[in-house]
């Protein structure tokens, strides 16, 4: 599958959400979709689920426009922080509807991960814990199998053992059946291993898309001595500052030069990586 | 990739979840109208009481109809196909729930006929129909009202497949209508909304009308205009109501946002 975007722009009314995004997604890979509130995550992934269409530009799915396209549409599933009020039947009952409108569904799977999710029982959905309803979301993005399958910030309402047992699953079904999966989130240094790329939005547009290792190269934690620290980070740009008794551990945008490396190792600093979450921080300041 | 969805499948889909839910309402109407004759010495068949809330139950469903539309496109499913197989799953509802009404009615009868002294009135919904058009004449209130809850009848022991074809083809109006409302609520809407709200009661109290031209039964004062109509254009007016309203309908929703 390959998802295109081409000068792609989104309008509520007056109110301008996306700015002429152009993007182009074509491995089965894991991408993280990270942005601050507000920034369009939502509609983007609204727009590749053909839940609304684009103001202008367009959406490409293997070529065509998905939005009513039949064929399209059934590959892809987006799943969203769903209301499930008034819903009247169990998990169960849902995922065995569900199944007769997915094409690639594993009903089996979805059992199986009813059951890994306690969420077997006759309880209808509705009356069940924000965090299962979360975990449901997840099971059915999960074996739907589809092609493009988008997680928008289904996890949040799920306990840390619960979203444990999701990134096992994910990584496993991934690795058998690989597909596109969109996770958009803010729990990025929960999440960051995750990703093979990352893509970051900023005020409606695309900050940047890049495979997750070239990202954490783009910045370095220096750790060592306090004295050591401070002399060997003047003049560069500061992320992020722990200290703990002597130890000072800084992390710095930007690469160190090869004279650099030799000179950290020399004066007994550690040099290691940056997490995506400093520099998502870092790289998205400055929208308030 | 495999072959989509069809409509064929979804209408199948929606009828029989609407159809669970109308056994539920024709259960409730059954309670009701057996509680009556137990308290009451003169009820009216299962039949009559059915055809009046059959009505208004249709007009709540397809209120409630554009529901669906979510759950669908999140399944991947086009907003075409639900369209086409919602409007195919109202006909059918329209279709089975006079018969249903009509069978359960049958057996009613039967059963106190034989069994109780009670005497179930049948012929009464044509009188009351035109009764309460004298009774409430000028009163543009009580004439929606009552082409909501009172729509021409005719008695099924006159002539049982005619009644049960206008039974059918005014449930079908409201839930289409109902359905319009609520697309347009959902796109359009509180404003919108609303203004469908007043397109949708005209469009009732014109079909009603349009109905009673046919029948010959007399039309309400406000509506009196529509007296002049022509008669062998008035029972297809009905139809082009009806088409009207499945066409706005369609314009409504097939490109409308899914709200998350």
């Amino acid at each position: 599958m390959n998802i295109k975007a081409i000068n792609l722009n989104l309008s509520y009314g007056s109110d301008d959400i996306l700015h002429d995004i152009n993007l182009e997604i074509n491995a089965p890979k894991i991408y993280g979709l990270l942005g601050r509130n507000g920034v369009g995550k939502t509609s983007l992934l609204s727009l590749i689920g053909s839940f609304r269409e684009p103001t202008s530009g367009q959406i490409l799915i293997n070529g065509e426009e998905p939005f009513e396209n039949a064929r399209l549409m059934q590959e892809t599933t987006f799943m969203y922080d769903k209301d499930y009020t008034g819903e009247t039947d169990p998990p169960s009952r849902i995922l065995k509807d569900i199944n007769r409108y997915r094409p690639h569904f594993d009903l089996e799977y979805g059992m199986e991960l009813l059951s890994k999710f306690k969420l077997e029982g006759k309880k209808s959905i509705a009356k069940l814990s924000k965090g299962k309803q979360s975990a449901f979301n997840v099971v059915i993005g999960l074996a739907s199998r589809s092609p493009i399958t988008i997680f928008d910030e289904v996890y949040l309402g799920m306990d840390s053992p619960a979203r444990d047992i999701f990134y096992k699953e994910l990584l496993k079904d991934q690795q058998m059946h690989p597909r596109i999966i969109i996770l958009s989130t803010h729990l990025v240094s929960e999440m960051d291993y995750l990703f093979d790329e990352v893509i970051i939005l900023k005020e409606g547009r695309i900050l940047l898309k890049e495979p997750y290792d070239e990202i954490v190269s783009r910045g370095v934690t220096v750790t060592g001595s306090k004295q050591a620290v401070d002399e060997f980070i003047e003049g560069k740009e500061i992320l992020n500052e722990e200290q703990l008794g002597d130890t000072r551990s800084v992390t710095i945008y930007g690469n160190l030069s090869d004279a650099e490396q030799v000179r950290a190792m020399e004066i007994g600093l550690h040099v290691g990586p940056v997490s995506l979450n400093d520099l998502f921080i870092q790289l998205t300041k400055g929208e308030e | 990739m495999q072959k989509p969805v069809s409509y064929l499948k979804v209408g199948y889909d929606l009828f029989y979840v609407q159809l669970t839910w109308t056994f539920w309402a024709l259960g409730i109407f059954l309670l009701i109208n057996i509680s009556r004759l137990i308290f009451l010495d003169y009820v009216d068949s299962y039949y009559s009481g059915g055809y009046i809330s059959a009505n208004i139950y249709m007009l709540v469903i397809g209120i409630i109809a554009i529901n669906f539309l979510p759950y669908y496109v999140e399944n991947g499913i086009t907003r075409k196909n639900f369209f086409l197989g919602n409007v195919l799953a109202s006909i059918g509802l329209s279709l089975v729930i006079p018969i249903l009404i009509y069978v359960i009615s049958f057996f009613e009868e039967l059963i106190v006929h034989n069994f109780t002294s009670i005497v179930l009135r049948d012929h009464t919904l044509e009188d009351v129909v035109e009764q309460v058009t004298t009774d409430i004449d000028g009163n543009i209130i009580g004439e929606i009202i009552q082409s909501i809850i009172l729509t021409p009848f005719i008695n099924p022991e006159s002539h049982v497949v005619l009644s049960l074809a206008l039974f059918s083809l005014h449930i079908f109006a409201f839930y289409i209508i109902g359905w319009m409302i609520g697309a347009a609520f959902y796109r359009l809407r509180l404003i919108g909304g609303l203004i469908f709200i007043a397109i949708g009661l005209a469009f009732i109290l014109i079909k009603d009308s349009m109905i009673r031209l046919v029948l010959d039964i007399p039309l309400f004062q406000n509506l009196k205009v529509l007296a002049n109509f022509p008669e062998n254009l008035a029972f297809p007016s009905v139809f082009i109501i009806i088409l009207v309203s499945i066409i706005l309908i369609h314009f409504l929703t097939k490109r409308v946002a899914i709200k998350i």
